[in-house]
């Protein structure tokens, strides 16, 4: 019976292995390869952008290799290779990772690789600021490519049954402040703003105030080593929050970034608004006809008392890996150019949320009646081209950026749970500017950079003077 | 350290006894245990039940408050989403064959381990189990940067022997057969001895017959194991077609969940656990072998 | 075994050198260079690394105590915190599993009708990966969810599942208790299978004396069983719940901030390579050090040979 039960394992081992298809057979084309962080339906239109890509270059094939469930497994994933020199010709990264992929060594400055023509075509047609999130000191980093606003998003019927317009929703704190007092006086919804506890909309408050978020052109025009979480911009935004979540306007799940969550408390009807990203709007779009409901898309509402500036774009930019040969790099950069032609923008704007950064691809959507059709999505893209580029409003640029955005967070759940604006907001400073210190030691190699890092190692994250560590650069 | 001969065991007596006296028949009612186990079940099993309730309902249903918790009317649809999202099925047959590989180059050195450490005496034997059971405590995902530094040298990147071979060393495995080992009666040794018999034979015509049932637990720890695979091959492989399936599971779970598609989410969750029960199902047989040498008594 | 059972003095080498190739290739390198990392400080890349000796060390273990703005006293360097949590969170899930866990494996075997049905219901979770149970329980947990809509049926509040201090913890641990249930019911059942269904119905028989029995007689010859599955929940409980910790508790939680928590926290998000080779280090020399005492003072009170 042993050697019963040892045969079939074996022939059923055998049995699967003969089964499994063929190889894949290899291609004559140029290989380049294209790492990527888009599952499900992003995915799929990745896939599709894809395939009509390699169809019509029959000299350049691509791979697309979906490398993590999160940006930041993909990163991980991606260090790990270059580490071994096995890195992608094309990598996704996203926002906050920006600096980090810039001090890396592992990436070649797109605009390095780009001629002069194909730059200045890029200038002319990207929109301003999401050209100047990925620019730093003039240079062109990473080629823009998914990329998303905030956007409030509300409940219609339930704006009726208050008494508010569902036309429109508030642009402002103020007037958010006031409707939400109207909705829950009269019962139009459980609960008013649903809003994860998120540095994400913090870092926009700060550009919509026109305040940057770190010192040395928001990290732009040299390292960041300082935060600006003390300004009054930020006070003003922990105040606002705390006020809401005082009055119990605000609700979310209590877990520190959950989007999910929040989009569940608004899709099940138990808040009247929501701020979130552009990227969600097909999703809550779907949502809210399944779910009986009719949604309403209104601009970042932001501080009336500070002249309104702009928000920041999110998401990511495809940065060209280093070490490869010149004709893989040309490679690249038809790929590239062609990811941004206005047909694939539209495209991929159309299959997955993401906003049309391009002017081109924003005129032939209106052209095809897009935006008459998605009133919704015009609402983000007047947004987008209604933002000024200012160092502000162009991002922190900083190497530490999602471990600050943690300590951002804490800090949002610190302050709507009671404690002083002022004082968490000290001590928060000084843990980022620590984090700041941190990261730019270890940039540094050598005694000098030993030295430092020893130095700002043992400095205890208090109001005592944070050191400046030697940057070399 | 050593174990106690089942001749001193003070337990030895008392189970002879009891094995020789007549078996009263229970008298006590099955139907509390029936109670207990279900009541057991449920609780245990809710998220589960709950998962599957809600991944066959439409997003309206889904989202709607207060929560309906009678099945819905979008399973067809959820399921046919979540399976062709990805390449489920060539996922799975990949995750099978490795799973299998696995299990079986595992359970071979994980015996082989177990009787070297039980059944000889060797200089060493103690510090070298103690180096076996100490690799417990640096899992793969802690090392796996510098293991793939190993496995690029090898050239194993995007292979199937890096999704293998790694795991083919278990301290959990040398470990279960060594106490397994060390809980049977001393003189199946002795008797071996005394026979002459070969290690080989022992170890395939005595020791494997009376190990099924451990074999079978390990068996099944081990396909799960493999199954829930995610960053060892999320890093080492850069084939769509020659990923495991977990990989694409999450994604799919994951990005539908975000969307707000918590049926399909969930659908792609309840797929994603089925392979796993279906062996456990094929192998509980074995978990129902005793320890067949009371009962040749 | 008093002596070796067989002739052949090469044989147990021989039986132990596939499996130490292996160990030793990748499993063993990859710790040793570990090792050596934890006294580097690496470049936010991993490469350019500096030598610091055991700086990353001294930086884990030397807390500062320091008051902060709010006037509030605070440690700079809660690695201790976190380590202590550590050690709860695992006492409660290594403790409280492997309890529930036999009395479970001990209802489960009987020869009752569908029994199999009862079995495969308890393993279920087991199946799952840790961050697919993390998304249902996200959904189930959320503040208008599912369980919140029963509890403010029968007990009229909503508790903060996700975001109170210290519910979040007691959520992931009875998670992960939860979760790991099915492996110990097996390996439980497999032992009691071999201790033999007419000691265990024989023990259960008698009325007042059966929960004496079952520890004087079922529960000892279980203990084989029992110790492998304690080191194997210490390590699930030190390193598997990473996945549950991850989607229940998140980043920038504190309360549910362990150590294999922190150790990625370093090791993916911050980039601090050498700073995670060390929690690395130190977490294993934690493990090992609790295996190697439970191994010492165990082994003594384990019955070998049913």
């Amino acid at each position: 019976m042993f050697r019963n039960r040892l045969f079939i394992f074996t022939m059923f081992v055998v049995l699967t292995i003969a089964a499994s298809p063929a190889a894949v057979p290899a291609h004559a084309a140029l290989e380049i390869t294209f790492w990527h962080a888009m599952g499900g339906t992003n995915g799929k239109a990745v896939a599709s952008l894809v395939d009509a890509f390699n169809a019509s270059h029959p000299d350049i094939h691509v791979t697309q290799q979906l490398k993590g469930a999160s940006y930041n497994e993909e990163l991980n994933n991606v260090i790990a290779a270059m580490q071994q020199k096995q890195g992608p010709n094309v990598a996704q990264i996203f926002d906050l990772g920006s600096a980090f992929a810039k001090d890396s060594g592992f990436f070649t400055p797109v605009q390095t690789l780009l001629s002069a023509d194909q730059l200045k075509q890029i200038q002319g047609d990207v929109v301003p600021p999401v050209l100047s999130y990925f620019t730093v000191n003039g240079t062109l980093n990473s080629l823009p490519w998914n990329n998303s606003n905030p956007l409030l998003y509300y409940n219609k019927e339930m704006f009726t049954a208050a008494g508010l317009d569902p036309a429109k929703g508030p642009t402002t704190w103020q007037d958010l402040e006031a409707d939400c007092a109207k909705i829950i006086a009269s019962s139009a919804a459980p609960n008013c703003l649903s809003l994860q506890i998120y540095g994400w909309p913090f870092e926009q408050w700060m550009a919509l105030q026109g305040q940057e978020f770190a010192n040395n052109g928001n990290g732009r025009a040299g390292l960041a080593t300082q935060t600006n979480l003390t300004s009054d911009a930020a006070k003003n935004i922990l105040t606002f929050w705390k006020d809401m979540a005082v009055k119990k306007y605000w609700i979310s799940t209590g877990k520190i970034e959950d989007g999910t969550g929040a989009k569940q408390i608004f899709a099940s009807k138990q808040a009247a608004m929501l701020i979130d990203s552009t990227g969600s709007l097909g999703g809550l779009t779907q949502n809210a006809s399944d779910a009986g409901f009719t949604l309403g898309e209104g601009f970042m509402p932001a501080n009336a008392d500070v002249q309104r500036v702009g928000v920041i774009v999110g998401g990511a930019s495809l940065w060209a890996g280093a070490g490869h040969s010149d004709d893989e790099n040309k490679a690249t950069v038809t790929f590239m150019m062609w990811l941004l032609a206005p047909e694939q923008m539209a495209l991929w704007h159309q299959g997955t949320g993401y906003l049309p950064i391009t002017k081109s691809a924003q005129k032939l959507l209106t052209d095809q009646g897009w935006f008459t059709k998605n009133p919704g999505q015009k609402v983000a893209v007047d947004q987008l081209n209604a933002g000024q580029a200012t160092t502000a409003t162009a991002g922190g640029f900083m190497g530490p950026f999602p471990q600050i955005r943690t300590l951002v967070d804490q800090a949002i759940q610190a302050v709507t749970s009671g404690a002083d604006v002022n004082a968490t907001l000290t001590d928060t400073k000084a843990k980022a500017d620590q984090a700041l210190a941190d990261y730019n030691s270890r940039l540094t190699s050598g005694a000098a950079g030993t030295a430092a890092a020893t130095m700002s190692a043992t400095m205890s994250g208090t109001m005592s003077t944070t050191m400046a560590p030697t940057a070399a650069k | 350290m050593q174990p106690t001969l089942q001749s001193e065991s003070p337990v030895a007596p008392i189970i002879t006894k009891v094995q020789v006296s007549t078996r009263r028949s229970t008298g006590r009612p099955r139907i509390l245990s029936h109670l207990a186990l279900t009541a057991i079940c449920l609780i245990i099993g809710f998220p589960m039940i709950f998962a599957v309730i809600k991944s066959t309902q439409s997003v309206g249903q889904i989202f709607s408050y207060p929560p309906v918790f009678i099945p819905g009317t979008h399973a067809f649809q959820n399921y046919a989403d979540a399976w062709t999202t990805g390449n489920l099925a060539r996922l799975m047959a990949n995750t099978l064959i490795v799973a299998v590989a696995i299990s079986l180059g595992k359970t071979a050195l994980s015996l082989m381990a177990g009787m070297a450490f039980v059944y000889f005496r060797f200089p060493l034997r103690g510090v070298l189990f103690i180096l076996v059971l100490i690799t417990l405590m640096m899992p793969t995902d802690i090392l796996i940067v510098a293991l793939f530094r190993v496995v690029s040298d090898l050239h194993w990147s995007n292979t199937l022997p890096a999704l293998i071979v790694p795991f083919l060393a278990s301290a959990t495995g040398t470990f279960l057969f060594r106490q397994h080992f060390m809980n049977m009666p001393a003189e199946l040794a002795d008797a071996a001895q005394i026979d002459g018999a070969s290690p080989f034979g022992f170890l395939v015509r005595i020791l494997i017959p009376l190990s099924w049932n451990v074999i079978g637990a390990l068996g099944m720890i081990e396909f799960v194991f493999v199954w829930n695979q995610y960053l060892w091959p999320l890093l080492v492989i850069n084939d769509n077609d020659k990923q495991l399936v977990q990989v694409a599971l999450k994604g799919i779970a994951v990005s539908a969940a975000d969307l707000g598609n918590w049926g399909v989410a969930l659908a792609a969750a309840i797929i994603a656990s089925i392979p796993p029960l279906v062996v456990f199902i094929v192998l509980q047989e074995s978990f129902l072998r005793g320890f067949a040498l009371t009962r040749e008594k | 075994m008093q002596q070796s059972a067989f002739r052949q003095r090469w044989l147990p080498y021989l039986l132990l050198l596939p499996m130490f190739a292996i160990l030793i290739l990748f499993i063993y390198y990859p710790i040793l260079s570990t090792f050596r990392l934890s006294t580097y400080k690496a470049a936010p890349n991993g490469l350019d690394l500096t030598y610091v000796g055991l700086d990353n060390y001294t930086r884990l273990l030397n807390p500062k105590l320091s008051t902060n703005a709010n006037g509030q006293l605070q440690i700079q360097g809660d690695y201790i915190l976190v380590f202590l949590r550590s050690v709860l969170f695992s006492a409660l899930i290594v403790g409280g599993g492997l309890s529930i866990s036999l009395g479970v494996a001990v209802l489960a075997n009987q020869k009752l009708r569908g029994i199999r049905i009862y079995r495969t219901l308890l393993i279920w979770p087991y199946a799952i990966s840790p961050a697919i149970i993390g998304v249902i329980f996200l959904f189930m947990f959320n503040p208008v969810g599912v369980v919140n809509y029963v509890w403010n049926g029968i007990f009229h509040t909503r508790p903060n599942w996700l975001g109170d201090p210290l519910l979040t913890p007691l959520l992931v641990v009875i998670a992960s208790i939860w979760k790991n249930l099915g492996y110990n019911v097996i390996f439980f059942l497999a032992g009691l299978q071999n201790v033999g269904t007419e000691v265990v119905e024989a023990a259960a028989i008698d009325g007042a004396n059966r929960w004496l029995r079952f520890w004087r007689i079922v529960f000892p010859l279980l203990s084989p069983f029992t110790f492998f599955l304690f080191v194997t929940n210490l390590t699930y409980s030190f390193f598997d719940i990473f996945g549950t910790v991850d989607v229940l508790g998140g980043p920038g939680n504190d309360s549910t901030n362990i150590l294999i928590y922190n150790l990625y926290q370093d090791l993916q998000t911050n980039h601090a390579t050498g700073l995670a080779a060390a929690q690395s280090v130190l977490l294993f020399g934690i493990v090992a050090a609790i295996t190697i005492l439970q191994f010492r003072t165990s082994e003594r009170r384990v019955y070998y040979g049913a």
